[in-house]
This record gives C-alpha cells, structure tokens and sequence, in this order.
C-alpha cells in the first residue's frame, strides 16, 4: 500500500521534473474594441513575463470603464476618443481586464 | 511582494483561484497522458495484489482521555461562546455593514466557509458540526429529534442544495452585492433553523450543504468517533468503512459538476461564445452548470450501471452508487484542493483582515487590520501547479483504492475485474477531464 503510494508519487515528480518552461518576454500590447455592446478581444489570455510593459488600446462606441484586475487600474473610456492604459507587469499571477458597464471579460493577463 | 500585490477583487472573481492557469513544466499532453497511466496502473496494480477487504474496519487508536477533554461541558461552552461570538461579528457585517468589497462577508462566505471547511475537515475530522451555529445553539435548547424520514431522504437536499450554492457562487449575476448575499444567508438560515426544529439536529446533516459536504470529507480525516470516543485511523480506512447515507453519490456529483463549471466557465472559446451571444449570460450559465453536472453524474451512474451483474446481492441502482460513493470522496478532495487553496491562502488572508473592520469605520479589532497578505508561496507558480496536480491525481489514486476494496467486499471473485472496468474508465475521463478543465487555456 504505502509501496504504491510511493510509486504514484516518485513517477508524478518525475513526469512534472522532466523539463523546464519557457515563457516569452517582451512588451505586449492588446487593441481592445468596444461595438454595439461587444467586446474584441473577448476572453483571450496572454502570457506575460514579469517585469515587461503592457499597453491597452482601447476605442469604443459607448462610454465603458476598463478595470485591470489586481494592478486595480481603473480608466474610463470616452466614445470615439482612444484610450490607452500602460503598466509595468510587476506582479505575478493571472488577472483579468473587464469593463464595467457591459461586464465582458476582455482578456485574462497570466503574468510570470 | 506587496500587500496588494495579488489582490483580486472579490466583487468580480468570487470563487477563481489565483492563476488559475499555470504552465506545467513539461508538455501537457505527456502531464495528461501520465495521469491517465498513473490511474490505470493503480487499478492494474490493485486487482492482482488486492485481493481481501482491507478498508472495512476502523481499526485505530481509542483516544479516551482526549475525548473526554473534547465532551467535557467547559471545552464545550467554551467553544460554543467563540462560535457565537464570531457569527454574531458576521451578522453585524452583513446587516449593518457596507456595501463595498471591503466588507469581510464576501470572503466569509465564499472563501472561509466554503473553501475553509476542506482543510477543516480533511485535518480536523468532525471538528465542522462542532463549529456550526445552529447546531451550537440547539444544543442549548435540545429539540426533540424526529430522525425516520433522514434515513429516507439521507443527503439528498444537501445535493440539491451544492446546486443552488452553485447558482449562487458561480452564476448570479449580484452574487458579490450585499443585499442579494443576505438574501441568500436568510434563505440558508430559514431552511436549518425551520428543518431543525421540524426534524431535531439530524436535519442539519441532511440538509445543509455546506454541513452534508464537510462530513463527507471527514472521513478521508485521521479522526472518527466511535461509541462516543475519538479514535486516531487511517485516513483510508476511516473511508472505506464508511456507510455513506443515501444521496452521497448524488453529493459528490454536484460537488464535482460545480467545480468542474467553474473552471470550464473560464475557458476562453466559452467566455467568447458567451460574450458573442445575445441571451443573457445568467442562462448560459446555468445552461453550463447543469450540463457539467449532468455530464459527471450520467459518467458515475453509467459506470455503476455496468457494474451491478457482478454484485454478490443484487441492490438498486442509486443504492450502489452510494455504496461506491467512498471512491468519489478523494477525488472531490482533490478537485476542492486543486482549485481552490490558492484562494484560501490569499483570500483567507485578506478576509481575516478585513474583519478586524466589519463594518467600514477603520476600526483595528485585535490589531488584525495591521496585517498585510503574504503570497510568498505562490510566487512560484511550477509550486503551484505540481500541488494542483498532486491533489487532482492522487485524489483520483486514492479513489481508486477505496472504490476496489468497496469492490471486492461486493463483488463476485470472477467479475472482479470484469466488472470494475467501466468504473476505471470513467475515474480516468475523470482525471483527464479534470486536468484539462484546471489547466486549459
């Protein structure tokens, strides 16, 4: 029984030892558009490397606020007119950026 | 690390773990393929060399002493004071405080109760119905107990109920507003207080879903009561001779098909398509929510299904799906663990902060609000996704043995193996499905 556990165990550490990740760095940048109540990129995730600069560009057809989560970066975005937001990814961990006044969920920030 | 530095508004993500995706350190396909391989071996392993019940008695330590410590009136009193003393501080967030995500009963509701009462159970046994409040409170009072329908109705209000918490938690739209929180609470203490003093304190167990599903857990604990003392068992044996009341299978589906919702509801060709339609997201929810539980619930009752023409004793369906519910138990562990400790650390946290300030007036009860979150251990995300592995796997390993010693005190020695395939098969959908829920992208 405890034989067996083992087992279980020393192949499981071996299967998640046996190679290393790889996460691309550089800046990332995301063009977010806001039409007739639908959001583009809608849900998407991006890998960020901790430390490197994302920006937000984002339009709209409708006055929004575009909230990024854990960086608690709050902005709101005028019709017509073009918003940027830009942050240093200091922080690890998966966030998502949402708006507030249609509730989608634009992307989810996986930052490490 | 800073204070706020994996602040995670809980206004928006009321039950997400934190990073719930997170790159393994090899290739999935081989993460998911080595799982899979890991279970079938297990039950490999198990038919040639586990061939007698081994899990059916208790067995233990007899902890007398300790027991009479834990019974004696002034622990009681004791402890039941602290219960009060903390519910009372909870309602007083929750009927005066304000309504901003600020308020500690978000977090206590949705990270302390819910995620909470896993370790709680999973280490300290039955210590859960020693903390419940009404049950604290009837114990004061004694109502008279009317048990002849529990045995009839065993859990199933308390399966019926995950799924409205589920709704609650994953899917109503306000779930984070403090009006439709305290209608929820209202709701939760009607249906214990009215039931308790309709049906005396076994209704608790019946039929309040948090309390239904921390017992459950409890018996994969080292603790379990015997003839009213405290023995110190085998986890494993703890479970496997346990008589699991009708509905436990029907439990531990909900459990599974709630928590399999929310990591599937996270998944981006879902968010888009919900997003991209016109009907609102509440229904699709739902829609969601019902069909993952469909899904796991159809999968375990299809698998008991083509398991009975080995029985020894022929039993109902439903009856024998209860009878194997132990070998769900691990794996509900491990999918609780997997998805939600990372939640419970920093959430946990930050809740045990903000109630030092119940009601938002700056207060600084026990210098608690002096404290700042610390998420050091989840800094390293290849930490964080092995445990998440470790808890979904083994919870399915230890599944698996609890499910074949159920098996062979049941079965027919010639259909032992035979018999028991379907089942394997459906644990090892269920261990690539849950693998692949927690970490798609």
């Amino acid at each position: 029984m405890r034989r067996l556990l083992a087992c279980v165990m020393a192949t499981l550490l071996l299967l998640a030892g046996a190679c290393s990740s790889t996460t691309a760095s550089g800046p990332v940048t995301i063009n977010v558009t806001i039409v007739s109540g639908k959001v583009s990129p809608s849900g998407a995730k991006y890998d960020v490397s901790k430390g490197s600069t994302v920006t937000i560009n984002v339009t709209s057809d409708s006055a929004d606020t575009v909230h990024v989560h854990g960086y608690e970066i709050e902005k709101d975005v005028v019709p017509g007119t073009p918003l940027v937001i830009t942050f240093t990814a200091d922080q690890t961990g998966s966030f998502e950026v949402e708006t507030h006044v249609i509730e989608a969920t634009i992307a989810t920030l996986n930052v490490r | 690390m800073s204070a706020d530095a994996l602040t995670i508004t809980l206004l928006q993500l009321p039950a997400h773990g934190i990073g719930s995706r997170k790159d393994l350190p090899l290739p999935f396909e081989y993460v998911v393929v080595g799982a899979a391989v890991i279970v079938t071996a297990t039950f490999w392993f198990l038919t040639r060399s586990w061939r007698q019940v081994r899990l059916s008695t208790l067995g233990g330590r007899a902890l007398p002493r300790f027991s009479r410590v834990l019974s004696s009136p002034a622990v009681r009193l004791v402890t039941g004071l602290l219960v009060i003393v903390f519910w009372a501080w909870f309602a007083m967030a929750l009927i005066s405080g304000k309504d901003l995500v600020t308020n500690p009963v978000f977090g206590v509701v949705f990270v302390l109760l819910w995620v909470g009462l896993v370790p709680v159970s999973l280490l300290g046994g039955a210590l859960w119905r020693g903390l419940h409040p009404v049950r604290t409170v009837a114990g004061w009072f004694r109502p008279a107990d009317r048990r002849s329908l529990l045995g009839r109705i065993g859990v199933y209000p308390a399966a019926l109920g995950i799924l409205v918490w589920g709704w609650f938690e994953l899917i109503q739209p306000d779930r984070a507003t403090l009006p439709v929180l305290r209608g929820f609470v209202i709701g939760w203490v009607l249906l214990v207080v009215i039931g308790t003093l309709w049906r005396g304190v076994g209704w608790i167990g019946s039929a309040d879903p948090f309390e239904a599903y921390a017992a459950t857990l409890s018996r994969l604990s080292p603790w379990q009561w015997q003839d009213g003392t405290l023995r110190l068992v085998s986890p494993l044996r703890n479970l496997g001779s346990w008589h699991p009341p009708a509905g436990t299978s029907a439990l531990a589906c909900a459990l599974l098909g709630t928590t399999a919702y929310d990591s599937f509801s996270s998944t981006t060709w879902w968010i888009r398509f919900v997003q991209a339609s016109d009907l609102p997201r509440w229904l699709w929810g739902l829609v969601g929510m019902v069909s993952m539980v469909t899904i796991v619930a159809g999968l375990y009752v299809a698998g008991i299904a083509a398991l009975r023409w080995g029985l020894t004793v022929r039993t109902g369906l439903l009856e024998t799906a209860d009878s194997f519910s132990t070998g769900l138990v691990p794996i509900v562990a491990g999918y609780a663990l997997g998805h939600y400790l990372t939640l419970l650390v920093i959430e946990g946290q930050r809740t045990v902060i903000q109630l030092a300030d119940p009601l938002g007036q700056g207060w600084n009860v026990l210098g608690l609000a002096e404290n700042g979150v610390v998420a050091t251990p989840l800094t390293y995300p290849t930490v964080t996704a092995l445990a998440q592995l470790l808890f979904i796997v083994g919870g399915h390993v230890l599944g698996v043995i609890v499910a074949h010693d159920r098996a062979v005190a049941l079965l027919r020695n010639e259909a032992m193996r035979r018999a028991q395939l379907p089942l394997l098969s459906v644990m090892v959908v269920y261990t690539v499905g849950g693998l692949v829920l927690l970490f798609s992208p």
